[in-house]
């Protein structure tokens, strides 16, 4: 498997990364399309998170 | 102390700048120096689940193993999707909404805490659609949790400043 530098880091290009996308194809990508794959993942699993109670003493901002 | 809650594109940027610390361009270095100065003065920094998924995938470069190590994934507390759903009517995207709502409604691990102070984001079109619509979010705010019990009834709006205001 060929080994793809990342800021000096090394790191298998061929693996897979986001977007399904191999790291190597993601660093590829032109801003635009890399940050249409964050926004996608970024809230992909919001809807299945529950909703939790909050302390009645909970810490609220003083703005 | 403040808490502040990073949009996805300040994520991104911040990601983006560690992965390539010889190459930023502005927004990347803007971001990069916001968090960092938020760490330095000890803040507390949120970021959402799915960021931290998205973010582990990058986690080979030891700059983002910090990272992850300053922020805490936020989680949705009561009423946060009744708000997310009101703030929809106000042209806002699902993505902006959400990110809204979890500074209005979001709590931490330990379920203390209701909200954030402050929204971090690059983003000029939410920021300015949320200056435009303020006073009428904050009316529909008051609206809706006058009638809840504590701590509900004390949420409030949070406030939203792009890194560069805070240079």
């Amino acid at each position: 498997m060929a080994k793809f530098e990342v800021n000096g880091e090394y790191v298998h290009g061929d693996l897979p990364f986001l977007g399904g996308f191999t790291v190597k194809e993601y660093y590829a990508l032109p801003d635009a399309e890399q940050e249409r794959i964050w926004n996608e993942m970024y809230f992909a699993e919001f809807d299945d998170m529950p909703e939790v109670e909050i302390k009645p003493d909970a810490y609220i901002s003083t703005r | 102390m403040p808490t502040y809650l990073l949009d996805k594109n300040v994520a991104r940027r911040i990601i983006q700048a560690l992965n390539d610390l010889d190459n930023m361009f502005l927004e990347q270095e803007l971001a990069l120096k916001i968090w960092q100065r938020l760490v330095k003065d000890n803040h507390h920094i949120f970021i959402t689940y799915s960021a931290v998924n998205i973010i582990l995938h990058f986690s080979y470069i030891p700059a983002v193993q910090c990272f992850l190590k300053t922020v805490e994934p936020i989680k949705k507390g009561r009423y946060l999707k009744r708000w997310a759903s009101r703030i929809r009517k106000y042209n806002f995207t699902r993505e902006d909404a959400i990110i809204l709502a979890l500074g209005t409604y979001g709590t931490n691990a330990r379920n203390d805490m209701l909200g954030v102070d402050i929204i971090i984001t690059l983003d000029k079109p939410f920021s300015r659609n949320f200056e435009t619509h303020y006073l009428t979010l904050e009316t529909r705010l008051i609206a809706m949790t006058k009638q809840l019990k504590l701590p509900y009834r004390l949420a409030t709006l949070p406030d939203m400043i792009h890194p560069k205001d805070m240079e």
